[in-house]
This record gives C-alpha cells, structure tokens and sequence, in this order.
C-alpha cells in the first residue's frame, strides 16, 4: 500500500472519517434541544468514556498498568495536580520495567 | 396586598436569576486569548506526548512504511488510537477495512462531541467545524472540567489541540527519522501516560463536584460494560459500548 502517492490518498481518507466522527457528536446534538435530562445524560457519558479507557487500559494491561494507575489516582488526591499524578504513574511504570 | 407583593418580589428575582443564568450559558466564544489559555494548560502534557509520538513513527517505520507517510498520517489523523490501529492493516490490500477499523477505533469520538455540545454548539457552525478539527481525548478531558467550571472560551479546546498536535508531529517525526535507536519506548511506561492523566482528571472533577448516584453509577455501569467488552466486542467498540450505558444510567438517575 506504501506506493507513495496511494499511501498519500489512504492516509487522507483516514483523516476524513476520523474528522467526521470529532464532528458528528456535535452536528448530531445540534438537532436536539438540549433539555435537563439531555445535560445528564452527556455529562454521565462525559466521565463515562474516561472511565471505560482508563478500566480497559487496566484490564489489558499487566499489574504495571494498574499500579500506574492507582499511584497516579492516590498523587492526584494528595496533589490536586494532573501533571504530578501523571509523573506518578509514569515513574512507577517506568521502575516496573528496569526491576523486571 | 402584602402577600401580592412578596409575590412580585419573588416573581422579580425569579425573572433576575433565569436572565443571569440565559447570559452565563449564552457567552461561550472562540478567541485567541482562550486558544493561548488552552497551550499553555496543554504544554506540559504535550511535553509528554513527543515521546508517545516517537513510539508511533517507530512503529510505522517498524510496519513497512515510509517515514514520509508516517508524518503526514499524524499531520491529517492526529490519532494514537487511529493511527496504532492502522498500522496492523497498512501493507495489507484492503482500504475498506482499514477504514472501517479507523472508524470503529474513532467512534467514541462522536460521544466527545456530544458531550461537549452544551458548549460547542453555541458557536456559529464554521467556527465549530474548527474548533473540532483539534478534538482528541486529553483536551476534550481538560476542557469538559473546564467547561463545567465556568470556562467559556472554546479556544481553550482548540488552543489544546494545537499544542498536542504540533508535539504528536514532532515526535512521529524524531521517531520515524532516528527512533531505532531509542529502543522500546514503553519501558519507560509511555503506555500508562494516558490512563494516568485520565483518571487524575476523573477525579479532579469528582472532587469538584460529587452528585452522588449521578456521579457513581455511570461510572460504575461504565467500567463493567467496558471490562465485559474488552473479550466480546471488536477493538474499540468496548468504550463506545461503555460510554453510551453510562449517559443512559445517567439520564435513568436524574432528578431522582
């Protein structure tokens, strides 16, 4: 498929469907009014998504993920601070592998 | 006659709250000092994204293709989850399947857009064409918590966007050009970047605002959904599965 201008051709028509699914969600909801219960539910779906990538990620993963993970979850309680979490889980990754 | 004028007063106040509330939802803009806000709150986390592009452009390199084409998928892409996917398929022969795998691993990007809608869609429909265009999981992340305090400038959105794509370039670069020589990347846990920050950013929005059943249920209904379909649905399919149960429990537990 590597045929450089074929390749070309491919790799845009991948940026079109991936472009069209950033905008769908949005077109999609421009049909609706957007009531209480319609804020509900997107907002539940909000949180949802996150959950099920990082549960996925754990569930995929081996114990390095998940100790990751629940570094990164007890860092951010102790720091209020996303980017100190994420160091958190990364050096604790990281020592997983260079013990192993 | 008292009571009719208590009346009025509350009648007042009611008019007062209800035209402060239309003004608060009603001043969402797009402009440059949002989009600098969204670079800067993005940068560090960007920091962070070159190595995770460095172990894309050795893996395409890795998969048979030419480092030229391995830029310019995260050029018009910008996806990690995409892009890995496609790798599998590159050299095979059949483009429908690679598109029909882009767009099953590029589904929860719908749910994105929806959720950020309440915000988005105040826009005029060109500006919230382009703001989309920089949509991906960390700044859709960052600015959901943002959206529901308070933010209301969606540069915050496309100014994430813009960082995290010119260091997703950058790295894809690095690694496809000169990455055989770092060696497996994952060792130092580029995977767990991602899940990492997602669930310091879960939890910083619990943290902010626990509605009780509204916040645990869905996220409990999620996990399950997503562990169950992790073994019975294609790839992908298990977080779009997940995500759409949780908005019902959602929607199912409101005002109760």
């Amino acid at each position: 498929m590597d045929a450089s201008l074929y390749g070309f051709f491919i790799i845009v028509l991948m940026g079109l469907v991936v472009y069209a699914t950033r905008i769908a969600g949005s077109e999609l909801m421009s049909l609706f009014e957007l009531t209480p219960r319609l804020e509900a539910i997107l907002k539940a779906m909000a949180s949802s998504v996150l959950v099920a990538i990082v549960v996925s990620e754990c569930a995929r993963g081996d114990l390095r993920v998940s100790a990751a993970v629940g570094v990164a979850s007890v860092t951010m309680l102790a720091f209020k601070n996303p980017l100190i979490a994420m160091s958190g889980g990364l050096v604790t990754a990281a020592s997983f592998s260079f013990m192993s | 006659m008292v009571d009719s004028q208590a009346m009025m007063h509350i009648i007042t106040i009611v008019q007062v709250i209800r035209i402060s509330k239309v003004q608060e939802t009603s001043e969402v803009l797009l402009s440059a000092r949002g989009i600098r806000r969204g670079i800067r709150t993005m940068f560090a986390l960007a920091l962070f994204i070159v190595p995770y592009g460095m172990a894309f452009g050795v893996a395409a390199i890795d998969s048979g293709m030419s480092a030229t084409h391995a830029v310019a998928m995260s050029v018009f892409v910008f996806s990690g989850a995409a892009q890995f996917a496609s790798l599998e398929l590159w050299s095979s022969a059949s483009v429908v399947s690679l598109l029909l795998v882009v767009l099953a691993v590029s589904a929860r990007f719908i749910l994105l857009g929806a959720s950020l809608s309440p915000w988005v869609n105040r826009l005029k429909r060109p500006q919230r064409l382009a703001a989309l265009t920089m949509l991906s999981d960390p700044n859709f992340a960052d600015s959901i918590n943002a959206f529901q305090n308070r933010e209301r400038d969606i540069g915050r959105l496309l100014g994430g966007g813009l960082v995290l794509w010119a260091a997703w370039i950058i790295g894809t670069t690095i690694g496809a050009v000169i990455g055989q020589s770092f060696g497996d990347l994952h060792r130092f846990g580029i995977d767990v970047l991602m899940p990492s920050y997602f669930v310091a950013l879960l939890l910083a929005g619990w943290l902010s605002e626990w509605e009780g059943g509204q916040t645990w249920l869905p996220a409990i209904t999620a996990a399950l959904i997503a562990i169950f379909g992790l073994h019975v649905l294609p790839p992908g399919w298990n977080i779009v599965g997940a995500a759409v149960a949780g908005g019902v429990v959602g929607g199912l537990v409101h005002g109760r």
